[in-house]
């Protein structure tokens, strides 16, 4: 998975978000080193949306806690929560793979 | 500026792909505000930082997004043709043909370079803002008496002390005038040319020394300490860029000078001055002195009339004073338009010449282009019967167009900025010393505009006839008859016919400048130009001290110079013919009326000469002698001054003295000589006076003749040898044959009439082709028809006068249309170009013969091929 997918998933595990707010978390979330300029996230959020990872709200005519009603909200969907979930376990595997060759005796 | 960067993003937000645009557009947009705005917090440089992060990724995006969709587009390739798409079918047409192809970049690449290379003429003449900050703030400023036939008289030193004391509108002004000093120390003598100014010189221009200091009012005044200031070049060429330059002492005209400073190459305006020192005039002078010509800057926002309203009201209390009949005034000119005065009709014309080139080389283009429209009808007619949609089909030909002119714009450019550069290179002397020539914005953006003005001149054509596309009458017919209907043939006629008429609006016109140029080349200069070389000295005052020195100094000079095995006779003057300088007195006649106050009062060229000069020069002497070893007062004057003071009465023997003087003593003329083209073979005479060197001021800057009996260069080399030998610290310079001073002085006209022989014979070969052109179309295009004639009998000769008829009738009806606009033109010309006849016969009439020559040899290969149609070949390629 791209990073980018990565981290915009990451963002709605705990609450359904505006781009500028996914922007803003996954900046964060990242302490700076993740940052995602307009064309990119937009462009990024229109792929996951294709691919059915997250729904955005006003197509369901839902705006959460009487927010600004011209953004457009994200929420992952269940699909979603399970490509982060597989995703976070081959990078989990994959650090402690690496972790073992780097340092073997503390992993034994 | 957050809003110049969100706007500037939002029109990049074009390049993102439509539905993505449609959807978040607005969003990336708000979000995009929001980081500027947060970036803002931190500072314009976090600003930018953030907005070029926020663009790359942009541009990084929309590639990848553009790149997801390739396949929606190709699946919908009926509705949509990309421009990328279009351009590289385009290129692949023209690769096809690569003959064709190579002949309309080229032709086109001609007329772009000519226009390139003109307009970055004009741009550095005209345009370019000159090589100080603020220069168009820049006045030049002089003084005018029409009374005394000057336009400019040049500045007296009072009238300028008092216009600096009392303008408003000025931010400051200076004086400056060019002096040649002899630069001496250990490396030997040097001719230099520098200036002296006043000491805000540097001030007005902006200048700031790279070393030491610029003059202060302290150093200006008479009397003042010894100081020069070097130019950047001279300090490098001569001094070794050596920083401890300043303090040095140096010698100029043999006298110890301290060094101040040194300034950068922009102080060299305009003449190209090497060395400044400051001007220490008297202000309280009270001769009549007209020496100095002057530059001031207005302060900001200043409008030309106010500035020259603010300068007369400042010279009002001179005219109050001592000048009651006005007749000097000040006058005040843009400094950019008094610099470019020289070349305005040289830029005027090749301007229009090169309009011309690049029209012809249009309609040539277009009228192939046109022809390869044709030729495609039933390509095109395909396409359509197959669905496409015709507004595309004209799209994909502009598109052709375009990439054409784009071409050869670029090629153009470059071969333009090289030939400028070639050009340039080639006439040093020609073009002002200021003047920049290396391709700027302002050159690209031309040259964008002429591509885009040539797409559409050749383009829209073709473009408009692929619209009226009627499929089925185009697949209905046989191939051979695929139409060449009746307006598309006036078309294509139109275009050769338009060809034919530039291309004899610049021959008419480059003929008449020759002709011109020929007519004031035999202009009788009132010398003997041939075999006659001239050079300059300046005696300087420490070491030649009197007149008796200075007197010593000639005769041995002029002795040593008559020495010389090949020289006939040589002569001394204070100022050459041609040389650019004069200096003006006032005359009254013995027994003449004083004029009265408020007539004419024509300025007289007062020259010094030695007894030798006249036949050195090879004056002709009308009436009574040259100067001999006559009484000491003895003038010869010129044949327009005796005219003025004793019309028709014999001058010889009458008695003339400095105006306004009553006690000055009478000087007798002795004889006339002819007028003298002393201000250029194209400009009118003075009347002019000879003083005997005896009997004026000894004349320590001169010029000297040397009349030879071969070609002067032989003697050049001896000459320097001899005055070297006199005063081994005396350089002499200028040294020029008169034949080449006469050639330089005439260097623009020869320039003008050289570059538009040119651009004539480049569209004379693209009319010539284009008549060769459209006459092979349409014959190819009536093989049938000429089979069945020459079947039924017709007589080849016939078949080879009736395309050559039609040929010929393109040409006169082009010539119909070119000849009046070209002597409208010329008429035009003649104002500003002495020796240009509107009704010049010859020119007119050799220029018909070679339009018609012209149009029989683009006729003749076409109508020998029509006459050798094989009737069979023909009837049965159907």
């Amino acid at each position: 998975m791209k990073p980018h997918w990565f981290h915009i998933l990451l963002a709605l595990t705990d609450d359904d978000r505006h781009g500028a707010d996914i922007a803003h978390q996954v900046r964060v979330a990242s302490t700076g080193t993740i940052v995602l300029w307009p064309v990119t996230l937009y462009g990024s959020l229109s792929e996951l949306e294709e691919q059915g990872w997250i729904a955005s709200l006003s197509d369901q005519g839902a705006h959460p806690r009487g927010q600004s009603e011209r953004r457009k909200y994200y929420r992952l969907t269940r699909t979603g929560r399970q490509a982060l979930a597989a995703e976070t376990k081959r990078l989990g595997a994959l650090v402690s793979a690496a972790e073992r060759r780097l340092h073997p005796k503390e992993a034994t | 500026m957050i809003r110049l960067g969100v706007w500037l993003f939002q029109t990049l937000l074009r390049l993102v792909p439509g539905d993505l645009r449609a959807e978040h557009g607005a969003a990336m947009v708000e979000d995009l505000t929001g980081l500027l705005r947060d970036a803002g917090t931190r500072g314009l440089g976090a600003v930018i930082l953030a907005w070029s992060r926020a663009v790359a990724d942009l541009v990084r995006r929309t590639t990848y997004e553009h790149w997801l969709r390739r396949d929606r587009v190709n699946r919908r390739e009926n509705r949509i043709m990309s421009l990328p798409h279009d351009v590289r079918f385009a290129i692949r047409g023209f690769a096809r043909q690569p003959g064709s192809s190579g002949l309309l970049l080229f032709t086109l690449t001609l007329g772009m370079a000519s226009a390139m290379a003109v307009f970055g003429l004009i741009n550095g003449i005209v345009l370019r803002p000159l090589p100080f900050p603020d220069s168009d703030r820049f006045v030049y400023l002089n003084e005018t008496a029409p009374r005394w036939n000057l336009t400019y008289t040049s500045i007296n030193y009072p009238d300028f002390v008092q216009w600096r004391r009392a303008v408003r509108t000025f931010e400051g002004m200076a004086l400056y005038t060019g002096t040649s000093v002899n630069l001496g120390d250990a490396t030997g003598p040097e001719r230099v040319l520098g200036a002296k100014v006043t000491f805000d010189w540097a001030a007005v221009l902006g200048i700031q020394p790279i070393l030491g200091r610029v003059f202060r009012a302290d150093d200006d005044r008479l009397g003042g300490p010894k100081v020069v200031i070097l130019g950047e070049k001279l300090w490098r060429r001569r001094f070794g860029a050596a920083m401890g330059v300043v303090g040095q002492t140096v010698r100029v005209n043999a006298e110890p000078y301290t060094v101040i400073g040194v300034v950068p190459r922009s102080a060299e305006f305009p003449a190209g001055y090497q060395l400044w020192l400051p001007l220490q005039e008297d202000p309280a002078q009270n001769y009549q002195s007209y020496s100095y010509e002057g530059v001031g800057r207005l302060k900001p926002g200043t409008s030309l009339a106010a500035a020259r309203e603010d300068l007369i009201q400042a010279h009002r209390p001179i005219w109050a004073a001592s000048d009651t009949s006005h007749t000097v005034s000040p006058v005040l000119q843009s400094l950019r338009d008094e610099l470019g005065a020289d070349y305005r009709t040289l830029v005027a014309a090749l301007a229009i010449g090169v309009v011309l080139v690049l029209l012809c080389a249009c309609a040539n283009v277009a009228s192939s282009m046109f022809a390869r429209a044709i030729f495609r009808q039933r390509e095109l007619a395909v396409r359509v019967a197959l669905g496409a949609d015709p507004s595309q089909l004209s799209r994909q030909l502009l598109v052709e167009s375009l990439v054409l002119a784009a071409a050869a714009g670029l090629a153009g450019m470059i071969v333009g900025s090289w030939g400028l550069e070639i050009f340039a290179k080639a006439l040093p002397d020609l073009l002002p010393s200021w003047i920049r020539l290396e391709p700027d914005w302002v050159t690209a953006a031309a040259a964008l505009a002429f591509v885009g003005g040539t797409t559409i001149l050749f383009g829209v054509a073709p473009a408009l006839s692929a619209r009226r596309q009627d499929a089925g009458a185009v697949l209905g017919r046989p191939v051979t008859q695929a139409s060449l209907s009746a307006p598309h043939r006036r078309l294509l006629n139109g275009f050769v016919v338009a060809e034919v008429g530039l291309a004899s609006v610049l021959l008419v016109g480059s003929g008449m400048l020759a002709r011109a140029y020929q007519r004031v080349r035999t202009i009788d200069p009132g010398i003997r130009v041939e075999n006659a070389l001239t050079f300059r000295v300046s005696l300087p005052p420490l070491r030649y001290p009197d007149s008796s020195a200075i007197r010593l100094f000639h005769a041995r000079l002029l002795a040593g110079l008559e020495a010389i095995p090949g020289v006939d006779r040589a002569g001394l003057v204070s100022c050459l013919p041609l040389a650019g300088c004069h200096d003006g007195n006032f005359f009254v006649a013995d027994g003449g009326e004083p004029s009265p106050p408020g007539a004419p009062n024509p300025v007289i060229l007062t020259q010094v000469a030695t007894p030798g000069y006249f036949e050195a020069i090879g004056a002709r002497l009308t009436r009574g002698r040259r100067f001999g070893s006559e009484p000491l007062r003895a003038v010869v004057v010129s044949e327009d001054f005796a005219r003025l003071h004793w019309p028709n009465r014999d001058p010889v023997g009458r008695r003339i003295r400095y105006q306004g003087s009553d006690t000055t003593r009478w000087s007798t003329v002795i004889g006339v000589v002819g007028n003298i083209k002393h201000y250029g073979l194209d400009r009118p005479t003075r009347p002019t006076l000879y003083f005997n060197t005896f009997g004026a001021a000894p004349l320590d800057a001169f010029a000297a003749v040397v009349r030879t009996l071969g070609p002067p260069s032989a003697v050049t080399e001896t000459v320097r040898r001899l005055v070297r030998d006199l005063d081994p610290e005396l350089p002499i310079y200028a040294v020029a044959t008169m034949e080449d001073t006469i050639q330089k002085s005439l260097g623009i006209r020869r320039v003008m009439a050289a570059v538009l022989a040119f651009f004539a014979t480049l569209t004379l070969f693209l009319a010539i082709g284009g008549i060769y052109a459209v006459l092979s179309y349409v014959v190819g295009r009536r093989r049938a028809e000429l089979g069945v004639r020459l079947a039924l009998g017709a007589n080849p000769g016939q078949v080879v006068r009736m395309v050559m008829g039609q040929g010929l009738r393109l040409v006169a009806l082009g010539a119909i249309i070119g000849f009046p606009v070209a002597i409208a033109g010329a008429k035009v010309l003649s104002v500003n170009v002495v020796g240009v006849n509107p009704w010049d016969l010859p020119v007119l009439v050799a220029s018909a013969t070679l339009m018609t020559i012209v149009g029989v040899i683009a006729a003749m290969v076409p109508g020998r091929r029509a006459a050798r149609v094989d009737p069979r070949v023909a009837l049965s390629s159907n």
